[in-house]
């Protein structure tokens, strides 16, 4: 059943980098966003 | 227009970003724990680590599909626009946590089962609902009219936050390769602690994302809203 002639850290490992990168690219995300929304809300306030 | 510069010089509430430093540390912090105080299992050796951020994804999936929930029974009621963006910043952020729910089952499933994915019902019912609320954001990003697309997509919530009980109790009602849920009496007393840390942690990382992607949401909406009035009103727009 278990894959232990695997080390079972490389599994563990994996899995921490996976979340930290899904967690590190979803704040990257979110910091564009934002900046994003208030350039928009510049470049509309300059057309006004 | 007065309105529109200060919404794009608006700075971010000091909260927010406390908030956010203090949600990474807790969450770096409490993965050490985690490592520090939990011996190897007898069955799952250390793969059992992978638990302390599989199991808070999870949990943070879920109580972002409850406020989807919560927030498109608002819209429908009241019409409000803060409970329509808060839907929308909910879904994106519940439908991070469960892809990320998925990919570590995945990687758990491949050392402990052999397998990287099976048509078990948790996980075909927790791809379903990763599938819905893909289809929700996929609605809003078509749909051009603002109420349109508000009053759909609060529908869409709605029936894909149904889903969440469905995917909670899939381990009891139907014949499962997965683990019960995790709780003191399922598990060994020994990782109770290292899971309610890091669940408290991942819950603050929540609390700091869905602020963010609320607070893009509704300066962006505010600006069109703005520069819409400002064309009603007939002042010069340069397009």
């Amino acid at each position: 059943m278990f894959e232990t002639d695997v080390n079972v850290w490389n599994y563990v490992i994996g899995a921490y980098a996976v979340s930290w990168l899904t967690v590190i690219g979803y704040t990257l995300r979110l910091w564009v966003l934002n900046r994003r929304a208030s350039r928009f809300a510049a470049e509309l306030g300059g057309d006004v | 227009m007065q309105e529109l510069k200060a919404l794009s010089e608006e700075r971010a509430p000091k909260w927010l970003i406390g908030l956010t430093a203090i949600a990474f540390m807790a969450v770096a912090g409490a993965q050490v724990f985690g490592f520090i105080t939990s011996p190897a299992a007898e069955q799952y050796q250390h793969s059992q680590k992978i638990m302390y951020v599989h199991v808070p994804a999870a949990w943070n999936a879920f109580l972002a599909f409850i406020v989807v929930f919560w927030a498109s029974l608002v819209y429908l009621w009241k019409r409000s626009e803060g409970a329509d963006l808060l839907a929308e910043s909910a879904a994106e952020v519940g439908a991070v946590f469960t892809g990320l729910t998925l990919l570590l089952g995945s990687i758990w499933g491949k050392w402990a089962w052999g397998v990287w994915w099976t048509w078990d019902p948790r996980l075909t019912s927790t791809a379903v609902l990763f599938i819905i609320f893909v289809g929700y954001l996929a609605l809003r990003s078509f749909t051009e009219d603002p109420e349109r697309r508000a009053t759909w997509s609060a529908g869409v919530g709605i029936f894909g936050a149904l889903n969440v009980p469905i995917v909670y109790m899939s381990v009891r009602w139907w014949r499962t390769l997965h683990q019960v849920q995790s709780s003191p009496e399922t598990m060994s007393a020994e990782y109770v602690t290292a899971l309610r840390v890091n669940g408290i942690a991942f819950l603050l990382l929540l609390v700091a994302v869905l602020g963010w992607r609320y607070r893009a949401a509704r300066i962006q909406r505010r600006a069109e809203a703005l520069h819409e009035e400002a064309i009603l009103e007939g002042r010069q727009v340069h397009v």
